[in-house]
């Protein structure tokens, strides 16, 4: 994984020859570009003028394709700081000491994104109610993640990060990784991000674009840290140890669960609003594909039913077909206004 | 004839096989009505440049070698005399070796590529009927090192099959893409979709009405896979 990049000290308590301190150890090089110094190098004025000359349905691509952004990060962010800590403590993990470490460096960094990402909409994206005053994690998504599946994605890695939190068992963990590292970041977040380094020229952000690169980094190395906890938990299933028996049939089986809804996120940012910005609903779910097969197939060595994720995101992508996504966005929408109204009364 | 990969013959007998197979019409019901669902498989590099006469399969090339080897003397001669210039050429570089030897050591070096510059009139009247045939379709038919097939697909059934002399002037749905050799594993029994994920097999059309019809596509990939063939390469 990081051959080369070991460090030449040895400690006592903190083994400085394991995997996760290698990535913790990368994390504090490269994990700390600074958000606010990034707004003040690089400023919002193109941002800023880019959208403005935008037609308003492309601005809703825009803005629909952050929120997914937005409300995960928020998401991925809670439950780093929370659960997935308490996680890399399980006593059937090895090198619990620097996963903990590596941790501190996974969480940083989602909050650091989060915090772009809320900042950015903000500054940059003032023309209409972006919906995201409202805290994901107190129950209130951004509509249109509620409007489409996407927010079940989320729901699914709170439930999954909880449990494996609280049992600490290698098939709870194996599904909440697989959820987190694999389907929100290796396959949301890269598809998302390839989506917006996509955007035709005249969705000019380089701001955006400038974070999204530090953003895409450090979601790499969140997936390495991923891969190789599924990996050593794989190990583990595959010497006959009792207690990891399942973890592979684990992995797949989250696929399963998550992947019509992963594919709702494509959906959302592209034939929901009739891509006028031609992200390409194809082109979202061929990456999809590929990804699925380069972490789950070609890195994990596991064999995927390729026709049961096909079956399922078909079932799904018919329910949607007969939808009238602006009638259910305005459901939601009229829902988040209510719940801005009870929290801004305290609830009376 | 032996199915030889790629050919027409191939192709008509793969149309043949679809038209026939109740899965694949059963699980295609409706594909095409409201979209093209016509498709053009490209088969990316094919060893025309490298592949000599000699190396074809034996089934192909025995009949021949057996032709020219018990041709008279006599024969071989009026062979040699009329032999288009690339054979005179090759001829005259093959040094050493009875004339008859030299004639199917020129021939049989000959890359495929190449095999009509060195096929006279006359010598086709030696070429066995499945090698001269192949070797005429891969001369209309390879464009540079790719060959095009035409499937019209539509509602269960495939209307036409074709193999494409001029690709540019058809349009289709969906094009599926791959290197020779994968081609070659996917009529062995490897998994179109699998190889669509995975890269080793590019699609390029509507993926959204692919992803209703998953289980046409998998039985596209099962009714090659059945298909008696026999590779060219």
């Amino acid at each position: 994984m990081t051959q080369g990049l070991q460090s030449q000290y040895s400690g006592q308590r903190v083994n400085t020859q394991s995997r996760w301190y290698t990535l913790f150890q990368k994390g504090v090089e490269l994990g700390t570009w600074n958000v606010e110094k990034l707004f003040d190098e690089i400023g919002f004025e193109q941002d800023r003028a880019s959208w403005a000359a935008l037609e308003p349905a492309e601005r809703d691509q825009i803005r629909y394709l952050l929120s997914g952004f937005l409300d995960g990060e928020r998401e991925v962010a809670g439950d780093a700081a929370t659960n997935l800590q308490r996680i890399m403590q399980s006593p059937c993990l090895e090198s619990n000491t620097e996963k903990e470490m590596y941790m501190t460096m996974l969480t940083l960094t989602e909050h650091k994104h989060t915090q772009f990402l809320d900042v950015y909409m903000e500054e940059v994206m003032d023309d209409a109610d972006n919906y995201t005053d409202l805290d994901p994690r107190r129950g209130t998504r951004i509509p249109i993640v509620r409007a489409t599946g996407l927010g079940e994605v989320f729901e699914h890695q709170g439930l999954l990060t909880a449990k494996a939190a609280s049992t600490r068992d290698p098939i709870d963990i194996a599904k909440a990784a697989t959820n987190y590292h694999l389907n929100v970041e290796g396959i949301l977040a890269r598809v998302g991000s390839s989506a917006i380094s996509r955007f035709p020229p005249r969705a000019d952000f380089p701001l955006l674009n400038y974070a999204f690169k530090f953003i895409s980094t450090d979601e790499g190395r969140h997936i390495t840290h991923g891969i190789e906890l599924l990996k050593e938990l794989l190990e583990h299933e595959r010497a006959g140890e009792p207690q990891y028996q399942g973890v592979e049939r684990a992995i797949v089986n989250t696929l399963y669960q998550d992947v019509p809804y992963m594919a709702d996120f494509g959906y959302m940012f592209t034939d929901a609003l009739d891509d006028p910005l031609e992200l390409d609903f194809n082109e979202v779910l061929m990456r999809g594909g590929n990804l699925i097969d380069g972490m789950y197939n070609e890195t994990l060595g596991l064999d995927v039913d390729y026709m049961e994720v096909i079956s399922v995101v078909r079932d799904r992508y018919l329910e949607i077909n007969e939808w009238d996504i602006e009638e259910r966005l305005a459901e939601h929408e009229q829902q988040y206004q209510q719940k801005r109204g009870v929290a801004a009364d305290g609830g009376n | 004839m032996t199915r030889w990969f790629p050919s027409e013959e191939w192709l008509e007998a793969y149309q043949g096989r679809l038209n026939a197979n109740e899965d694949y019409i059963e699980s295609s019901d409706g594909w095409g009505e409201e979209f093209l669902g016509s498709f053009i498989f490209e088969i990316n590099g094919l060893p025309l440049t490298e592949t000599t006469i000699g190396e074809l399969p034996d089934e192909l090339t025995a009949p021949f070698r057996t032709a020219l080897t018990e041709a008279s003397e006599a024969r071989i001669e009026t062979l040699r005399e009329t032999a288009p210039p690339a054979l005179a050429q090759r001829l005259d570089e093959a040094t050493g070796e009875p004339p008859r030897d030299r004639l199917i050591t020129a021939l049989f070096d000959t890359a495929i590529v190449n095999a009509p510059d060195v096929v006279s009139t006359e010598l086709r009247v030696e070429l066995p009927d499945d090698l001269e045939n192949l070797l005429d379709q891969l001369d209309r038919y390879a464009h540079d090192d790719t060959v095009y097939a035409y499937l019209d697909l539509e509602d269960g059934r495939c209307n036409e099959a074709a193999v494409l002399e001029d690709p540019d002037t058809t349009t289709a749905g969906f094009v599926l893409s791959a290197q020779y050799q994968q081609w070659t594993e996917l009529i062995d029994g490897a998994d179109v979709i699998e190889a669509v994920m995975s890269r080793d097999m590019s699609l390029d059309g509507d993926i959204t009405n692919v992803i209703i019809y998953p289980e046409a596509a998998q039985e596209m990939g099962d009714t090659a896979g059945r298909l008696e063939t026999t590779f060219l390469f």
